[in-house]
């Protein structure tokens, strides 16, 4: 018995919004519903609320309760729904829907026709509410409460006009846009009600339910037509939607017209299939409508249901009216096609007439290319364009004509071609990618003689869509990729074919060199790539990349990338008998003028990073290459000399690299930032090769002055973002690393990477300090972290942390005693309340440290637990959890206090839920343990999570 | 029995490695309930001097020589109830507009507002000898004016101790969703009840019924731990006890 004062009783027990909820949602009664109501509930929907430009719409427990009851008490519930005010919070009529669907369709429908004129006033209905209303629909429909399932898809299903002015639509494109008419909510849930619900309706009330189809159409005909075109009736449906049936020509770009034009043609399709309309009742229905669109649905209709309505498909086709409409054009041609031998004599000889009498004015054709194209039509054949128009009508019903007329259509068609898809007034086609005139199994049965041939006979037609150089060259690549000892072998005979495919042959060699175990045969490679290189630059008159490369640059980078490939181990090494050889064309490459100053204007700053654009380039790939071609030649030699008391003497055992490498570090030589990026890239191999000649050269590479910044900064970067710096490195760039640090603040400037050069560097600094290269009290690594801001700082200490936890757990790592005290130096400058806000990223970053396991428990602990009183927040918190969840069996305590800081940091009442495992792992173990103070703190631990509203920890607390 | 009961327990303060602790004041010479101390380490935790009056109060009542120790507590627990709308970082935000320096207070913005009105009453046609009647003129207008600022100003600079009560109800509620006003309404006149038993007995009642005071101290008690200490699944298995007894 639910009396009064057991109702004062529970809500006095309600102490706050979680008790709230769990009220309502534990009531398994509909009694409550009436001494509630006596109570004030129900009264006041959950309101929307509005932060900024977001709106939430927060669950109404009473509503959610009232849905689960309907079933139990349908009348009751309806009568308190009924009396709702109005509201906006969608949760709330999203209850109701559910509530209505519990009841009868006749109780759901005294609901629903509350609830239209609701939605009639809304001007979006957010999120999931349309979603819901659909089933509504359905069930309405089924149920048999047509007229309240019409109302609410109807209402549901309005569409408004494009709020935006007509000049405001000129503004934002060369042409006007359209009018955009728009739905009340989003354009898929829009069609999914079409798509689901709309049949169940069609299927109680067809004739009403096609009529509302239809006018949501029409209307939304009205709302995307200009104001010249709405007395037209014009559409331009031929454009949007070029079949009427399905076909592939429909791009469906107007997602929302075409989805109601589908709706429109299934009905009409499925009431003249079952026979619930009558045919000619039907498309006179589509007829009354102005838009062309509505026609062309009728011409449709009529084409699949010739037989019922004969006398009307003989009307339609003998219409001039519908003859000369381009925009019926594709509807009245399948007509025609089927249809026109089933006209009488006088009737087919009608049409043909008109097709007899079609002629084209050529002083509209000019204008029309004027306009459109901008430029001169050439030589037009007035004959030939009729003839193509006539044979574009007559085709559909070359099958059906009389002799006479077939006869005249063959001896057009061998004049002027056979005409191609006739039924539509444009045809789209598109193709992907480059084509090739030869499959790769026809160049695969070639002989090099043979195929050698073909390369220089066949002319690519220029026409886009059609097989292309750089196609057939794709197809020479994937040939040589199959079988490159065949090619290779036979390499010099490629001489003389143009460069796009000796490009391709030779990426295909690249191809197959990295990683390749057998012998490759550079000889007559090699051979072919000095060739190559002695050819001119450029091709006179080469414009186009249909026809082509323009030249052999591209080729040359071909090469560069190839030799590159064939220094490094692990792939088909060269032969150290190439030595000579294969430098003179290295060499060359050194000296090609890509890339230029403008080059590198165009392409690098923030478009592509110097690293990048230099292996991109020709001469910058060839420096990658010398300085890939000395490591193989200390390599080889230090082999010799195995067991012998022979020390290797740096670039004098090979004086033509030094030549290149000074050649190229004057910038009066060589200007290239690209190419001054990889001498930083490459340092440590630099110093590995020649320790004195780096030591002498440092200077030269990273040059200090203010007048060389960009090519220090070119190296400094490459440096930064490729090494990690040695002992010997560090001692070298000892200054520019002080620089750097002095310049933190300004080392800003517009780059294409996205990581910042400033982190790198306190990941240098951290770096060196790991490795005890320098301490903490190295000015250099102090400067650092009082200058950089707390991101970059973060940055260095995150990465700590990140490289730890990929070290394999048995071994630690040497140097955690040096890392925990970098971090108690850091904690001790940043860890004060007052400046905690400020260095709340660098605090944060100890998450990565404390999840990487490395540390010892109770070090690890205390830290982490100092970190979140401070910012209550710690990156890595995925990992923070799990190992806090491992802890607490040893340290209980401050295992749960750390959980609850964690949880209080939770911006978002859904915060937790992403650690609930081991919040459950946490707080069981410190109450079901024997430390008090852990128990007690899990316990309300458990209790405060409770009042967020996570009832799943219930079960942990203690019984009372 | 809930934990927070459990005396031992709660008496001893959260030490952590690094040596940093939050404990309750230090109360030697009481005898306290573990609700007692639960809740002077809550309050401690919110700010300190919050913990002290409270700890005050409970001196005062232990002082049973002393004539006057519940009219004694009573102001502690007064003044516990109205700073804990303002110490506690979850009190109402302050108007940044009050906060300004050279803002005006109260006493100068009645100062203002009367001069504005003893300069243009004077001119107003529509003002004559204490009788209005007339059109509002330029006068009535910036008298008018002045009078809509003022109280728009004191609205939202100076919020009723109601307002200030149901701010901080909705901000230590961990779910940010307000409960139902009717619900919420109910909370806050109990403080408000509460708040307005200890004034009386503060003010004008040192012969308050012994029994009587400790009740309403316990009722506060009680309010003030499930606030800020929640307990929430004992409270929802009383919720549970309700809705069967209503159901069977």
């Amino acid at each position: 018995m639910i009396t009064r004062k057991l109702v004062e009783n529970a809500v006095k027990s309600i102490k706050r919004r979680a008790d709230y909820e769990y009220f309502f949602d534990n009531l398994n009664s509909p009694d409550w519903i009436e001494p509630l109501r006596k109570h004030g509930f129900f009264r006041e929907p959950e309101p929307v609320i509005r932060k900024g430009n977001t709106i939430q719409f927060p669950a109404w427990p009473e509503s959610r309760y009232l849905a689960r009851m309907a079933a139990k008490a349908p009348d009751l519930v309806l009568s308190v729904i009924s009396a709702f005010p109005e509201t906006e919070n969608i949760r709330v009529h999203e209850d109701c829907v559910r509530a209505g669907m519990s009841m009868s369709p006749e109780k759901a429908a005294r609901w629903a026709c509350k609830e239209v004129s609701w939605i009639a006033k809304q001007d979006h209905l957010y999120m999931s509410l349309p979603h819901t209303f659909g089933p509504l629909i359905s069930y309405l429909a089924k149920g048999g409460q047509t007229d309240a399932a019409l109302k609410l898809a109807g209402t549901l299903l309005d569409i408004k006009s494009d709020p935006r002015p007509t000049e405001e639509r000129r503004r934002k494109a060369v042409f006007t846009e359209r009018p955009e008419p728009r739905p009340k909510f989003d354009a898929w849930e829009y069609g999914e009600i079409l798509k689901k619900d709309a049949p169940n309706l069609l299927a109680t009330a067809p004739r009403p339910t096609f009529d509302l189809l239809c006018e949501l159409l029409d209307k939304f005909c009205a709302c995307s037509a200009e104001p010249t075109q709405q007395d037209a009736g014009t559409d331009v449906s031929f454009i949007w939607r070029p079949a009427i049936e399905e076909h592939e020509q429909n791009t469906r770009t107007e997602y929302l017209l075409d989805i109601l034009v589908d709706a429109v043609r299934d009905a009409a399709e499925k009431m003249a299939r079952d026979r619930t309309a009558d045919l000619n009742a039907l498309v006179e229905g589509l007829e009354a409508h102005r838009w062309s669109v509505f026609k062309r649905i009728a011409l449709h209709l009529l084409r699949l249901f010739p037989d019922d309505a004969r006398p009307r498909v003989a009307e339609r086709l003998t219409s001039r009216e519908y003859f000369d409409a381009y925009e019926l054009r594709h509807e009245y041609a399948l007509l025609s096609r089927d249809c026109f031998r089933y006209l009488r004599a006088e009737q087919q000889q009608t049409i043909l007439g008109w097709i007899d009498g079609l002629k084209v004015n050529l002083d509209d054709i000019r204008e029309g290319f004027r306009r459109y194209m901008g430029k001169e039509p050439g030589p037009l054949d007035a004959e030939r364009i009729e003839k193509h128009e006539k044979l574009n009508r007559l085709k559909p019903i070359r099958d059906a004509l009389p002799a006479e007329w077939r006869a005249k259509y063959d001896l057009w068609v061998k004049d002027v071609g056979e005409p191609e898809h006739p039924e539509f007034v444009s045809y789209h086609t598109s193709s992907t990618g480059p084509s090739s005139p030869k499959s790769l199994d026809e160049l695969k049965a070639m002989s090099v003689e043979e195929l050698i041939t073909f390369l220089r006979d066949w002319k690519p037609s220029g026409d886009r869509m059609s097989a292309s150089a750089e196609g057939l060259g794709g197809m020479l690549t994937a040939a040589a990729v199959a079988d490159p000892v065949k090619y290779a072998a036979s390499a010099e005979l490629f001489r003389n074919v143009d460069p796009t495919y000796t490009r391709s042959l030779l990426f295909g060699f690249r191809q197959v060199v990295s990683g390749a175990k057998q012998a490759f045969p550079w000889e007559p490679v090699l051979g072919l790539c000095q060739w190559v290189l002695e050819q001119p630059r450029e091709i006179p008159g080469r414009r186009s990349e249909y026809e082509g490369d323009t030249g052999w640059g591209w080729t040359r980078k071909s090469i560069a990338d190839l030799i590159g490939v064939a220094f490094q181990k692990g792939n088909a090494q060269l032969d150290f008998e190439f030595r000579a050889t294969v430098w003179r064309i290295i060499e060359a490459l050194t000296d090609d003028p890509q890339p230029t100053p403008e080059h590198e204007a165009r392409y690098g700053g923030k478009n592509m990073d110097l690293s990048t654009l230099s292996i991109n380039t020709v001469r910058g790939e060839a420096m990658h290459a010398v300085l890939r071609y000395a490591l193989w030649v200390k390599e080889h030699l230090e082999a010799d000399r195995k067991g012998t008391s022979d020390r290797w003497r740096g670039f004098n055992e090979m004086a033509e690299v030094r030549r290149v490498l000074e050649d190229h570090l004057d910038p009066r030589r060589d200007p290239s930032l690209a190419v001054r990026s990889i001498y930083g890239q490459r340092y440590p191999w630099l110093e590995w090769l020649d320790p004195h000649w780096s030591k002498v050269n440092v200077a030269k590479i990273f040059p200090l002055d203010a007048t060389s910044r960009s090519l220090h900064d070119a190296a400094w970067e490459a440096y930064l973002f490729f090494c990690w710096p040695g002992k010997l490195t560090f001692e070298a760039l000892q200054p520019n690393y002080r620089e750097a640090v002095e310049r933190i603040p300004e080392n800003k400037r517009e780059r294409a990477r996205h990581a910042d050069p400033d982190g790198r560097l306190g990941c240098h600094l951290v770096y060196l300090y790991w490795r005890g290269l320098i301490e903490v009290g190295n000015d250099i690594l102090r400067n650092f972290f009082t200058r950089a801001p707390d991101t970059i700082r973060a940055e260095s200490i995150a990465f700590i942390g990140r490289s730890l936890r990929e070290q394999p757990r048995e071994n630690p790592g040497e140097g955690l005693p040096r890392l925990q005290a970098l971090w108690e130096w850091r904690i001790s400058e940043i860890a004060k309340p007052s400046t905690a806000k400020e260095n709340r990223e660098e605090l944060e970053s100890f998450g990565w440290w404390f999840g990487s396991d490395k540390f010892e428990d109770h070090w690890a602990v205390g830290m982490l637990l100092r970190v979140l009183q401070l910012v209550k927040e710690v990156d890595s918190d995925f990992f923070v959890s799990k190992r806090l969840a491992r802890v607490v069996d040893s340290m209980p305590e401050e295992a749960v206090e750390c959980l609850r800081l964690m949880i209080e940091g939770a911006e978002e009442e859904w915060g937790p839920y992403k650690w609930r495992d081991e919040i459950r792992k946490i707080l069981s173990s410190a109450i079901q343990g024997n430390n008090l103070n852990a128990r007690v703190k899990a316990t309300e631990l458990a209790d405060r999570l409770g009042a967020m509203g996570y009832r799943e920890y219930r079960d942990l607390r203690p019984v009372d | 029995m809930h934990p927070n009961q459990e005396k031992a327990g709660l008496n001893a303060p959260v030490t952590n490695p690094l040596g940093a602790s939050v404990a309750a004041p230090s109360i030697s010479s009481l005898q306290l309930t573990g609700r007692q101390e639960a809740l002077l380490r809550v309050l401690a935790e919110r700010d300190r001097r919050l913990g002290q009056m409270y700890s005050g109060a409970l001196h005062a009542l232990c002082q049973k020589e002393n004539p006057e120790l519940r009219v004694q507590a009573a102001h502690s627990i007064r003044e516990l109830l109205e700073k804990t709308l303002t110490y506690s970082n979850l009190a109402l935000e302050e108007n940044p507009r009050k906060k300004q320096r050279g803002q005006p207070n109260l006493k100068q913005r009645a100062q203002s507002l009367t001069e504005i009105w003893k300069k243009r009453a004077k001119r107003c046609q529509s003002f004559d000898g204490g009788k209005w009647d007339g059109p509002v003129d330029t006068h009535l207008r910036k008298i008018l004016r002045a009078v809509s600022e003022f109280a728009e100003g004191v609205d939202t600079d100076y919020p009723k101790r109601k307002e200030k009560i149901r701010n901080l109800l909705r901000k230590s509620d961990l779910i940010k969703t307000a409960l139902p006003n009717r619900i919420e309404t109910l909370r806050v006149e109990e403080w408000q009840l509460c708040y307005e038993y200890f004034e009386g007995v503060a003010h004008h009642n040192p012969n308050v019924d012994e029994k009587d005071f400790n009740g309403w101290l316990d009722n506060l008690e009680r309010f003030l731990l499930d606030q800020f200490s929640p307990r929430t699944f004992q409270d929802q298995t009383a919720i549970d006890r309700i809705i069967k007894e209503g159901e069977s």
